[in-house]
């Protein structure tokens, strides 16, 4: 099988080889033959685009529909059109599947929306009470089957997205026990779908949105959440392995980066140690953390970058007592610039500190 | 299974969710006892359901006296609150772990009262009434002037919010 590329890249690796070429490292023969290696990936195609849009657009028409209640039709007729438009468009998606893929397809999105919308029908029918997250939690069951039976990674990232929704929604509707099956699937699917990376991606979303809602169902304190997840991200982002690193290490570390923002706040810290010292082990915490975080820098690593900005705004929103403020900028921003021009030295004179 | 038996089950799963959603609603509303039960309301927004009449009950409040069980055997429990007929309405006769045999009684999730510390707040899922958009300010204003009542259909602990109207 042909290596497969985006076009962009394609261009780079033939325009590289065209220099190699010219200056004599390789000749004409072993270049076609490098080139013949890859195919062009194929990318965003602008009638699947179109369509799809088309579908999409047509699907929140129907959802708002349902939600104006408009009485100038019956509940039982609305529930009977939902029925026709689902079977119809899911019909006219099957047999257009041989000549007209792309349109079919779109057709079939359309009918998992009408679906989500005949649910919320249900739930105005008879009036259901409270926030309703089983709806989501229904609405990604019946993607699935369709998700699984089309091999569509799009369709199984919407019911895996629904079922991100449900999750979370049942913050006070009690534990969302779907999540033992539900967490098990995107995995499951994530293996099924070609390994799709960002099938992987919401898979691992879901897991710690499950792990969350069972951190909160046994009640565990919001210094023991954030750290636990403060840890999972360190794991994430520094475990050694082949298993698609590059996704856990993103998700590790701005899962590490977020819970360390967190618990730079002192009243956190305040169930395990005494309300006096909650500032000083906060700040600890934070030393630690922003030096943690310039070590990454130093290997290379932006996204750290990005939450010494966050961590250093904090502080600068955080009281509005300017003067210690300004004090505390201006001695760390010396020392910080102190440190560097010691390290640049270090480096100008050969050492291997950076 | 071929691709065409495959790709037609998987259309009919979600027709198969969809009708597995109202029966239990449906034969509440057909079989259920109707009560009618005092409320105050007002109008919210729904993103997917639309507009709809926010409902408290005066079911929703249990005196504690009524509920012969340890805190701990309440808190964040699903029990059974039997209602009596007191006049027009019905009200909370009393409250048990266990599924009466007799007499109206409804399913409610108990949770600690916001504003009263001698009763227990009840989520029977009865708290939302759907109307056409904009309708529900009417509903609203007519329970500012004195209070509407709902009318609820009971099966098996199980009910069904099926109409209000002005007292």
């Amino acid at each position: 099988m042909k290596r497969q590329i985006t076009q962009a890249n394609f261009s780079l690796v033939s325009k590289e080889l065209d220099h190699f070429e010219s200056s004599g490292l390789i000749t004409e023969e072993q270049k076609t033959g490098i080139l013949e290696i890859y195919e062009i990936k194929g990318g965003l195609n602008f009638i699947r685009v179109v369509v799809t849009i088309g579908a999409i657009l047509v699907g929140l028409g129907i959802l708002s529909f349902i939600a104006s209640n408009w009485d100038g039709i019956s509940h039982l007729i609305k529930l009977l059109i939902i029925f026709g438009v689902f079977g119809g468009v899911n019909l006219a998606g099957y047999m257009l599947s041989e000549n007209n893929p792309k349109t079919g397809r779109s057709l079939i999105y359309l009918g998992t929306l009408a679906y989500g919308a005949g649910i919320f029908l249900i739930g105005q029918m008879y009036n259901f009470g409270g926030e309703f997250p089983t709806a989501f939690l229904l609405w990604s069951l019946g993607v699935l089957p369709m998700a699984f039976q089309l091999k569509d990674k799009y369709l199984m990232l919407f019911a895996n997205f629904l079922f991100g929704v449900y999750l979370l929604g049942s913050f006070d509707q009690g534990f969302p026990y779907a999540g033992w099956a539900g967490v098990p699937i995107t995995y499951l699917a994530f293996n099924y779908f070609d390994k799709s990376r960002l099938l992987l991606f919401f898979a691992n979303l879901t897991s710690l949105s499950f792990i969350l809602q069972i951190a909160i169902r046994y009640e565990a304190e919001g210094l023991h959440v954030a750290l636990l997840f403060f840890f999972i991200g360190l794991v994430m982002y520094g475990a050694k392995h082949n298993f698609e690193p590059d996704i856990f290490r993103v998700q590790g570390n701005i899962l590490f980066g977020v819970t360390g923002v967190i618990l730079t706040f002192p009243d956190i810290w305040d169930v395990l140690v005494n309300v006096q010292s909650t500032r000083l082990v906060s700040i600890l915490f934070a030393l630690a953390f922003v030096g943690l975080l310039f070590f990454l820098i130093r290997k290379g690593n932006l996204i750290s970058l990005i939450f010494v900005c966050i961590t250093i705004f904090r502080y600068y929103t955080d009281t509005f007592a300017f003067l210690p403020k300004s004090l505390f900028f201006i001695v760390g921003g010396l020392l910080l610039l102190a440190f560097g021009f010691y390290f640049e030295r270090m480096k100008t004179k050969g050492g291997t500190l950076a | 299974m071929t691709n065409k038996k495959s790709f037609f089950l998987a259309v009919a799963i979600p027709l198969f969710i969809l009708l597995a959603m109202t029966i239990k609603p449906q034969a509440t509303v057909l079989f259920g006892k109707e009560v009618v039960l005092e409320t105050k309301a007002y109008d919210p927004t729904d993103l997917f359901r639309g507009d709809y009449v926010a409902i408290n009950f005066a079911i929703t409040d249990v005196p504690k006296s009524k509920v012969p069980l340890s805190i701990d055997e309440v808190y964040n429990k699903n029990l059974y609150v039997s209602l009596k007929q007191e006049g027009k309405y019905y009200v909370v006769d009393q409250v048990s772990e266990t599924k009466p045999t007799q007499g109206v009684y409804l399913k409610g999730k108990f949770q600690d009262s916001f504003n009263e510390t001698n009763s227990y707040r009840v989520d029977y899922s009865l708290d939302k009434y759907f109307v056409e958009q904009g309708s529900g300010k009417d509903l609203e204003q007519e329970s500012f002037k004195g209070g509407l009542e709902g009318t609820v259909r009971v099966l098996g602990g199980y009910g069904v919010l099926t109409g209000i109207v002005q007292r």
